[in-house]
């Protein structure tokens, strides 16, 4: 199985690179929605479930919303400004792309940064050393690192987009490669709006402790 | 880049293993021995976990350094993009043999790669049954013990599912959907090779686990069983979260090239039926496994950061890993399934000389299975008490499956109706794998049936029926698409003679085998059990018997793949006569398949003289058209 | 000899007859009826297989087991007639591909449309059977209603451990067995939990079978028709002694049970209220 050595290599042109890559991030996309939706059906389930009563043990007191929303803040920020810059390049304004993705970096590092604390600011001990108290800590915890993960991977790419751009890779037939990474902006964003939401407004368990053990 | 290859990646892996050994050792443990003289057991069992998980983690973060899937990321953010040197090198122009060892990008290198680890995992999984149909020859047996034998169980289901999993869209749809499509690579070279090598790093995790502890829990996992299993258990949650990695990008990688790089003229209508198949089977994959990895993750958590998600004395419960075990759980099923079978639906035509039955059809059924399977998970769950109330509407989503199945079987027989039966061993294929199916989706319309469920499950009975599809039809599929790709995939043809003996010698082992296991079903034998009562003696004794019988089958099998692929007749370019496109290029496939992109004007399936009663005027044969 | 059907109609240019009056129609139909005779003269087998049966959705569970495999048989027999006629008569066997092709036909829309109405009406089928059966049994965690006139349900408190089962009779001033004592025809009722991991509690001749889950409560109940020893086990892997989690479910008369619960009871105070209630 020996090749032939006259090959030379086929470059298709950037139009429908960039229609295909727009597709195939779509759909790593899809599955780290299905990721993000099966954390979201586990908050939901156990405070419904509320097994033992201990979604929310006596004495716990839920997270201050007001972290929470500090980050998603920033990630929105973040989001605004990024997508504003990957249009400006698509209209050839480089320099301002540029700018646009050195402050999204900077904005997703605020938020990382910000999200750390809040984990370290969580204040759930009441179980024994080393463990979670109930359901909704351990969900809350879990959560708030799914977020940092976003986030770190985020601040890699658009470390990458700030680079490049430096460099003048981006002009207006490459422009959809910064689309991309709005997409992921786009997607981190609403998957910290909607968890933001759940964990403000729906905390305390509706239902009545399930039996115990 | 250019030095990397696996024997790095290995280096790399054991520092990595090293060294995150003792990182994690010393950020983990050394806080605690400060803190307070004697930690408590429970922070001790934390801790444990905690440094297993980061072990395997440096493993395959140093496995994947070592063999160069980190270069392409990191000079992406440095802005230093490949050359066309260096991307020819990547797709291992001029490398011979070592291309297989390499972080290769060129889709026919993936595909056999995927190919001999799918056999290797098989192999695995497969001397494993054996083990276990020994330790039930006979009641009170003492060969294997409980330990080692539910271990076994687990590690035979985990492997025999991974395998099954990437069977056909591993080596198939890398190595021949791009060129049945008509295009020179995949969308993301890269990708592919990153999503072959995830895997090949994560194998030997998964294979030290009965070394680690063992995982006595069976291949589901269910918590809090598995809360309780020693730190082996980790190693298969782990094993579980880089398989689910793996399968995203493999997913999104074929999907797009599917999708999006079809050549030109090459409608949805032209387009071979393999390629729906494969299609359905990563596409449906991409939203199922990341419910898969989420359930280990939280698993994973429980055990190594003291969360409670499934421990019902901190208001977890095991409901919710059913629950995200089966969102995956189901699907999964028809992602092994359904691209086996349209292998055989794509090879059916060539060996009937005949149009496929309506291909609309098979498309529609293909879609319905897709579209249905995520709707159906809790039919595994029908006796747990979660949810009463929801079994009739999860019994009318099961039970609504049966129709696009046996739509699949009409296009089938369709195909067949009248025509050249050319019998050679894939055909045979065919012919097998109906006739286990018929066996395999009987017996599920039994399961899909509350009250009949509430007998047969967790019994021998849902052991048999599903071996009986994974088995029977993916697995008998995967071998008849084997033996047909196998000319241009080695460029040899496949020794039918002696491997038509060991295909057959299976098939009749499996028969009698998962018959027998019906039989101790039916009377009430619970399965994943290492003993059981006298009563049952008779049939597990018949099922031993047919197990060694495809064992010898199967070894067979085995023998004829290698020898062919070493020292068979080489094959021309297109043995059977076939239509689609990956028989038009030359054998050895070219990298980069086509210097000229073909244009399509019909589909695939111009088989056949025009039936008088259709055109009874024109009598000469339709040339095929595709090229 | 291994293409006659073929040649047949390839000679006269004539139009072919209808699809239902060709040779091959009949010669398969016949194998059909064969086939289905044959099936639907095993029906019996999975019931067979199954054992005797100790109450009545045991009973419900053979009948569905009968009528479902009494309906498989002429389905299966039509996929296993064509399978075996074309093997046999429009078989070619060379190492090169067939000079001739077979007929170009892509579809038959008649056949298709048949044959997705077919198999909707079976699917409707099995669907009702079922949701009838659902509504006449107790199916897990759903209970059935109590005929009038009958004496209330006696409650039984089913613990997994592994790997033992423990039975806990409320009623009967919380007396503990770890063998299931029932009385003969009397609504029992199973409250099912587990101690530790998921186990599933089986009745194997009683068609009863739920999953005992930490944390929750789940319910089941069975009528017991027949006396008798009956198999008790765990149907969900919960470890290290899973295939031993086995004990005896004995059903006895109304007398016999009293007895026993006398017995039983001595071992433990019995508060009166509920011995009253236990012989009422």
């Amino acid at each position: 199985m020996t090749m032939t050595t006259e090959v030379h290599l086929h470059h298709d042109d950037p139009d429908t690179v960039g229609s295909r890559e727009r597709f195939g991030v779509a759909l790593l996309i899809v599955a780290d929605i299905a990721f993000v939706f099966s954390l979201v059906f586990t908050y939901t389930y156990l405070r419904f479930l509320n097994t033992d009563g201990a979604w929310m043990p006596e004495g716990m007191v839920a997270a201050a919303p007001g972290e929470t929303w500090l980050v998603t803040g920033a990630m929105i920020l973040g989001l605004v400004v990024f997508a504003l810059g990957a249009r400006d390049l698509k209209a050839g304004k480089q320099p301002k792309f540029r700018r646009a993705a050195w402050i999204a970096l900077v904005l997703s590092i605020i938020a990382l940064v910000l999200q750390i604390q809040q984990m370290r600011n969580f204040n759930f001990s009441l179980g024994e050393k080393g463990y979670f108290a109930g359901t909704y800590s351990s969900s809350m915890m879990t959560l708030a690192g799914a977020n940092a993960f976003h986030l770190t991977l985020t601040a890699i790419i658009t470390l990458g987009m700030a680079n490049r751009a430096r460099l003048g890779k981006y002009n207006e037939p490459t422009s959809w490669q910064p689309r991309l990474a709005t997409y992921w902006w786009l997607w981190v964003t609403i998957s910290a709006v909607v968890v933001g939401l759940m964990t403000t407004f729906l905390v305390a368990s509706p239902s009545l402790p399930s039996m115990g053990t | 880049m250019r030095r990397l290859n696996i024997i790095t990646a290995i280096v790399f892996g054991l520092i990595g293993t090293i060294a995150a050994h003792y990182l994690a050792t010393i950020i983990f443990v050394m806080p605690v021995l400060e803190g307070d003289a004697e930690a408590p057991s429970g922070l001790v069992w934390l801790l444990e976990n905690r440094i297993a998980f980061t072990t395997m983690f440096g493993w395959v973060v140093g496995f994947m350094i070592g063999i160069g899937a980190f270069s392409g990321p990191v000079r992406w953010v440095l802005g230093k993009d490949l050359t066309d040197e260096e991307a020819l090198f990547l797709a291992g122009k001029d490398q011979g043999i070592g291309r297989y060892f390499r972080f290769t990008t060129d889709h026919k290198v993936v595909g056999i790669q995927y190919l001999v680890i799918t056999m290797v995992l098989l192999g695995v999984g497969g001397t494993l049954a054996m083990l276990i149909r020994t330790n039930l020859m006979t009641p009170d047996s003492a060969f294997l013990g409980p330990t080692t034998y539910n271990t076994l169980v687990g590690m035979h289901g985990i492997i025999m599912i991974v395998a099954t999993i990437i069977m056909i869209t591993g080596p198939f749809g890398n190595f021949i959907l791009p060129i049945m499509i008509g295009a020179r690579d995949m969308a993301f070279p890269r990708l592919n090779a990153l999503s072959f090598w995830l895997i090949a790093s994560v194998v030997p995790v998964l294979l030290s686990v009965p070394f680690i502890g063992g995982m006595p829990t069976g291949w589901t996992a269910y918590n809090p069983l598995a809360d309780q299993a020693p730190i082996g258990m980790d190693g298969f949650a782990f094993t579980i979260i880089v398989f689910a990695i793996s399968s995203a990008v493999a997913g999104a990688n074929i999907t797009t090239t599917a999708v999006k790089m079809r050549t030109r003229g090459m409608t949805w209508t032209r387009t071979p039926i393999f390629v729906f198949g494969v299609v359905a089977s990563v596409g449906l994959a991409i939203p199922a496994f990341p419910t898969f990895m989420a359930a280990q993750v939280l698993s994973g958590l429980d055990r190594g950061v003291g969360t409670t998600f499934y421990d019902a004395s901190g208001g977890g419960s095991g409901w919710l890993y059913a629950n995200l075990f089966w969102l995956m759980g189901h699907p999964e099923v028809y992602v092994i399934l359904i691209p086996a079978l349209a292998a055989l639906l794509e090879l059916t035509p060539v060996f009937t000389r005949r149009p496929l039955f309506s291909f609309k059809a098979a498309v529609v059924a293909i879609s319905g299975i897709v579209g249905l399977s995520i709707l159906v998970w809790a039919h595994h769950m029908y006796i747990s008490g979660w949810a009463p109330k929801l079994g009739g509407p999860f019994m009318l989503t099961t039970e609504i499956i049966s129709i696009p199945t046996g739509l699949l079987f009409l296009v089938f027989i369709g195909t067949m109706w009248r025509g050249r039966i050319w019998t050679r061993l894939p055909m045979m294929a065919v012919y097998a794998m109906l006739w286990n199916f018929v066996i395999g989706g009987i017996t599920g319309v039994y399961l899909s049936d509350i009250p009949a469920d509430e007998a047969m499950h967790g019994s021998m009975f849902v052991t048999a029926h599903f071996h009986y599809t994974l088995m029977g039809a993916a697995l008998t599929g995967t071998m008849g698409a084997l033996v047909y790709w196998f000319p241009k995939m080695t460029g040899r043809m496949f020794d039918e003679r002696l491997g038509k003996w060991g295909f057959w010698i299976a098939q009749v082992g499996f028969n009698v085998t998962f018959l027998g296991m019906f039989m101790v079903g039916f009377a009430g034998q619970p399965r994943r059990v290492f003993n059981y009562s006298e009563v049952f003696a008779t049939g597990n004794f018949i099922s031993t018997m047919g197990a060694y019988t495809i064992g010898i089958g199967m070894l067979i099998f085995m023998y004829v793949v290698i020898s062919s692929w070493s020292r068979g007749a080489i094959a021309s370019s297109n043995p059977w006569k076939a239509k689609t496109l990956e028989w038009q290029v030359p054998t050895p496939v070219p990298l980069e398949n086509f210097d000229v992109l073909p244009i399509i004007t019909s589909d695939p399936y111009g088989y056949g003289r025009p039936s008088p009663d259709l055109a009874a005027t024109d009598q000469a044969p339709k040339e095929g058209a595709s090229l | 000899m291994t293409d006659t059907a073929v040649h047949q109609t390839e000679d006269p240019p004539a139009p072919e007859p209808p699809g239902w009056k060709r040779p091959e129609v009949r010669s398969i139909a016949l194998i059909w009826l064969v086939l289905t005779i044959v099936g639907e003269c095993l029906v019996w087998i999975p019931s067979w297989l199954m054992g005797p049966s100790a109450s009545t959705q045991m009973d419900d569970i053979k009948q569905t087991m009968t009528l479902f495999t009494a309906m498989s048989a002429p389905v299966a027999a039509v996929i296993w007639a064509i399978m075996i006629y074309s093997v046999a008569r429009w078989r070619y066997t060379g190492d090169e591909p067939p000079e001739d092709d077979a007929p170009d036909f892509r579809t038959n829309s008649p056949v298709v449309l048949l044959w997705s109405i077919l198999s909707g009406v079976l699917t409707l089928v099995v669907f009702i059977w079922g949701m009838l059966k659902i509504a006449a049994i107790p199916a897990a965690g759903g209970l059935a209603a109590l005929p009038a006139g009958a004496m209330p349900p006696m409650v039984v408190e089913v613990t997994g451990n592994q790997w033992v089962w423990n039975f806990t009779y409320p009623e009967l001033g919380n007396i503990q067995s770890d063998v299931l004592y029932l009385p003969l025809d009397r609504t029992t009722l199973f409250d099912v939990t587990s101690a530790d991991v998921i186990h599933s509690f089986w009745i194997v001749e009683m068609g009863v079978k739920v999953d005992a889950t930490p944390g929750q409560l789940t319910k089941t109940d069975v009528v017991p028709h027949s006396i008798g020893s009956f198999d008790v086990r765990c149907a969900e892997l919960c470890g290290l002694l899973h295939a031993a989690m086995e004990t005896q479910a004995k059903v006895v008369t109304q007398e016999e049970f009293d007895a026993w619960a006398q017995d039983k009871g001595a071992e433990v105070p019995i508060e009166p209220a509920a011995q009253e209630e236990g012989g009422a």
